[in-house]
């Protein structure tokens, strides 16, 4: 029996008021990192988490894992609360701008990993090779990471993250710092994972990207979420109709123009594509433009 | 409930103070133990924070004692290499209160001040005065002997200090009667070798007391031992007898070797 | 409870992976020389001062060189995580903090083993080339003698044997092993909560310092009587509580000087060593637990 109140396994990812507070140190503020969230991320789908430098997603991905304790609130993970070890054996986490060991090589970084999951043996090593393929390092497996390329530190940090097979993966923007193609690599390989039926949480600024994977985003802004949804539903104008024809004439568009005009329509620009991230993305987080304007002060998010 | 948020606390204050009061015991009981085994010869006071200045210091409150006394050693060979006898025998004194333990520091250090220092003040051609040549002799030789003594008191299972102790009484001082003493003791310590047993004999024979070292010849030849093991040395015993049974006139009747 | 000691023996192994890579081990070739110099350098003095030299000079190099690491790569071991931000990586796998911290303290053990063990041999294999030239030069130098010179020499080459071939140095090297277990578990505990390595360097050394103060401090507070005030008497019973007793490891100089230590001594030394360690680990996983990373 379930009551409204107990946390869904089915759930990916379930979060109740999740808040964060930093005091900060000689003032007597505190920096309200992740205000009141609330959010459900639903087995299976890539979720992107969208929002300005910090804005608190980072710090919402720390939470998840316990690395750092919510000032308030509770979290999940496919039922499990955050801060057991049974919630951690079903996530692969790739942190932002990651660093492993860089006295180790790529194998033995995945060898690592793969034991603190504790995986052994062929398993392990079977596990290895498939990942080294799948996230194209096989010229990286036997270099020290001392050696590696960003966007290499990348690669190897998706491939710890994926080592135990987990159901649920958190990736800190992951094509910070990595070339158009290898970003795009990337991209496939989410949709790779969300095909293989992995759920994906992952953050970016790269709204394109975004755009192109993800199921559903949320926004958040100076730690609050602004809004969460499906593109879909956030990205169709309701009020609005486009329509897209070919080899229109412009006397023929022209006459279709006149008739919408003479059935109530109005304001009507043919061309108009459909609202993108970008658009969106600026309109909910418009501070920025806001803080642009002389004597207005950039809002943030310590009280 | 408010427990809950200082719940580590808590535990914290819990595990320390239950650990505390162990820790305490047991530490007094290694103490205690030490004291038997008769460790810590020294304690930490002004005198020797000022003699071993800050580098020696830092070193012994860094656990590197032996280190310490070992540099502090180095120096007594160094000064008694240059002659200065006062600084020898501080440095003696240094070494010998951080590591009553070590005999070779009692042993040597008596040495270098009771034979060194004595036959080189004796020797000093600066000195005009024979008397003021010898007294000054004299004192170097009883500070090797309070040292033996010192050593000796700290060290009661050490047979070398005792040894060394009879050959300055017999050699430096000709007191036969305490080298004869200071022989016995060392024969006495378990381990020492069975050739000491034989010296208080020797020692009282040189005092001229021939009676009481036909005692100790007598009481050893007596022991339940085998006569033929060579280490004991029997056949010098059996002549020592001999001797002093014919000198003191001994009735055939009461000798060993009629 | 088996997976846990399975991830703890991952960590541990990544950390002595780590210090070896990074030529922790590089310390011995200064080990060998000193324990080589210290060896032979004072061939002029009686054969008793010449092995406490020795003994004292590279057993005290070993103390030295494993505090420094003890010291050194402990205080940095989570600062360096945590500043890599490798925890992350670690701790966002099915990873308790409290096998984090035990699996570093397990490396760094690791760490201290190898480097003791290897010391050691070097010191052994030093030891006993002395021992064979000594014995070579008595037998040389009786050659062709009177049978009493012969006897000394015999005796001589006894005692060249028994200073050698002490079987009290493991005892010695056993207590300088717990004495550095005991000061990477202190400079782990105090990094659990430190914000900076040179913070727990600094404190550490501290806590070594005093630990060899502390037996004067405990009699002071369970002996002193009036003169002592109030204030000073809390003060030296906290003392007393919190920092261990480091004196109980002279007991190595005791062994090298000749005193005879009972191998039950050496236990009871080494038990209070162990609980405290497990002491020490309990706070420092507590402290550890409630950290913001
Ligand atoms: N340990 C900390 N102490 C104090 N403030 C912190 C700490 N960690 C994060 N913050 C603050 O919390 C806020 C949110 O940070 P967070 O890293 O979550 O942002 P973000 O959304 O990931 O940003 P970015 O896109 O730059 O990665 C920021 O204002 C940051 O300064
Ligand atoms: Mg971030």
């Amino acid at each position: 029996m379930s009551t409204p109140d107990s946390p869904k396994a089915d759930l990916a990812v379930e979060i109740r008021s999740l808040t964060k507070r930093y005091a900060l140190p000689w003032k007597r503020k505190v920096l309200v990192a992740v205000d009141q969230l609330n959010l459900t991320v639903r087995r299976g789908e890539v979720f992107g988490l969208l929002g300005p430098n910090g804005s608190g997603k980072s710090t919402t991905l720390k939470m998840l894992l316990s690395l750092i304790k919510p000032s308030e609130g509770e979290a999940w993970i496919f039922g499990q609360p955050v801060d057991t070890i049974e919630a951690r054996r079903t996530v692969g986490f790739l942190p932002e701008n990651p660093y492993f060991y860089k006295f180790l090589n790529g194998d033995e970084t995945l060898r690592f990993y793969g034991g603190l999951a504790g995986m052994q043996g062929i398993a392990l090593d079977n596990k290895i090779e498939e990942l080294i393929k799948l996230v194209g390092l096989e010229n990286g497996r036997d270099r020290p990471l001392s050696a590696y390329s960003k966007g290499m530190l990348q690669r190897i940090g998706l491939a710890q993250a994926l080592i135990h097979d987990p159901e649920l993966l958190f990736l800190d923007e992951p094509t910070a710092g990595v070339d158009p193609i290898g970003s795009r690599e990337i991209r496939d390989l989410i949709v790779r994972l969300r095909d293989m039926g992995k759920t994906v949480v992952f953050s970016s600024h790269l709204l394109e990207q975004v755009q192109e994977v993800a199921d559903r985003v949320a926004i958040m802004s100076l730690g609050k979420k602004m809004v969460e949804g499906s593109l879909d539903e956030l990205l169709t104008v309701q009020d609005r109709t486009q329509f897209i024809a070919q080899d229109l004439s412009p006397a023929a568009q022209e006459e279709v123009r006149k008739l919408i005009e003479q059935r109530g329509g109005r304001n009507v620009s043919v061309s108009s594509p459909k609202l993108s991230l970008e658009q969106l993305f600026l309109k909910t987080v418009e501070y920025e433009r806001a803080a642009q304007q002389p004597g207005v002060a950039k809002p943030t998010n310590e009280r | 409930m408010n427990w809950y948020r200082h719940r580590t606390a808590i535990w914290l204050a819990l595990i320390l103070a239950a650990w505390g009061t162990l820790k305490v015991c047991w530490e007094q009981g290694i103490e205690r133990r030490e004291a038997e085994l008769r460790f810590h010869g020294y304690t930490i006071n002004r005198d020797l924070r000022d003699q071993l200045g800050q580098g020696m210091m830092l070193g012994l409150l860094s656990g590197f004692r032996g280190v310490v006394a070992d540099f502090v050693w180095l120096m007594v060979t160094n000064s008694w290499q240059d002659k200065q006898w006062f600084r020898v025998k501080s440095m003696v004194d240094l070494s010998t209160t951080l590591q009553p333990r070590f005999i070779p520091f009692w042993d040597l250090g008596g040495w270098h001040l009771a034979w060194n220092a004595s036959v080189d003040r004796r020797n000093n051609r600066d000195e005009p005065n024979e008397l003021r040549r010898l007294k000054e002799e004299r004192y170097w030789i009883n500070e090797g002997k309070k040292i033996y003594e010192r050593g000796a008191e700290n060290n009661p299972d050490s047979f070398e200090i005792w040894r060394s102790l009879g050959l300055l009484n017999d050699q430096k001082l000709h007191d036969y009667r305490a080298a004869a003493e200071a022989y016995a003791h060392a024969a006495a310590v378990p381990g020492a070798p069975v050739f000491l047993e034989r010296f208080p004999g020797y020692m009282l024979e040189k005092a001229g007391d021939d009676a009481a070292a036909l005692e100790v010849y007598k009481r050893l030849w007596y022991l339940p031992r085998d006569h033929k093991v060579p280490q004991f040395g029997y056949d010098k015993v059996e002549e020592r007898i001999r001797a002093l049974e014919a000198k003191l006139k001994v009735p055939r009747e009461k000798r060993v070797f009629p | 409870m088996f997976e846990s000691l399975f991830r703890i023996r991952a960590i541990a192994r990544n950390t002595l992976t780590e210090a070896l890579r990074q030529k922790v081990l590089n310390i011995l070739l200064l080990f060998g020389v000193i324990a080589i110099v210290s060896g032979f350098l004072f061939a002029n003095f009686t054969l008793a001062e010449q092995f406490k030299f020795l003994k004292d000079f590279s057993i005290g190099a070993m103390s030295v060189f494993g505090l420094l690491i003890a010291l050194m790569g402990t205080a940095q071991l989570l600062p360096n995580e945590i500043e890599n931000r490798t925890i992350y990586t670690i701790l966002a796998k099915p990873v308790r903090r409290s096998e984090f911290l035990i699996g570093k303290y397990c490396g760094m053990l690791a760490l201290l083993a190898t480097t003791m063990l290897l010391m050691s041999i070097v010191f052994v294999g030093v030891i006993l080339t002395k021992e064979r030239l000594m014995i070579n030069a008595e037998l040389r130098d009786a050659q062709g003698t009177n049978a009493e010179m012969q006897a000394m020499a015999n005796e001589n080459i006894k005692q060249i044997h028994k200073e050698a071939r002490d079987p009290r140095l493991i005892q010695a090297i056993l207590l300088t092993y717990a004495k550095l277990a005991v000061v990477a578990g202190l400079a782990l505990l105090i990094s659990t909560f430190a914000t900076s390595a040179i913070f727990t360097v600094a404190t550490t050394f501290m806590v070594y310092i005093i630990g060899h103060l502390e037996s004067v401090a405990r009699a002071a507070w369970l002996t002193g009587g009036s003169e002592v005030n109030f204030a000073a008497k809390i003060f030296l019973g906290v003392l007393s509580f919190l920092v261990p007793d480091m004196n109980i490891y002279n007991v190595i100089d005791e062994i090298i000087a000749g005193s005879a230590v009972p191998w039950s001594h050496t236990l009871n030394v080494l038990s209070y060593t162990g609980i405290f360690l497990l002491i020490l680990m309990s706070v420092a996983i507590l402290i550890f637990n409630e950290r913001e990373l």
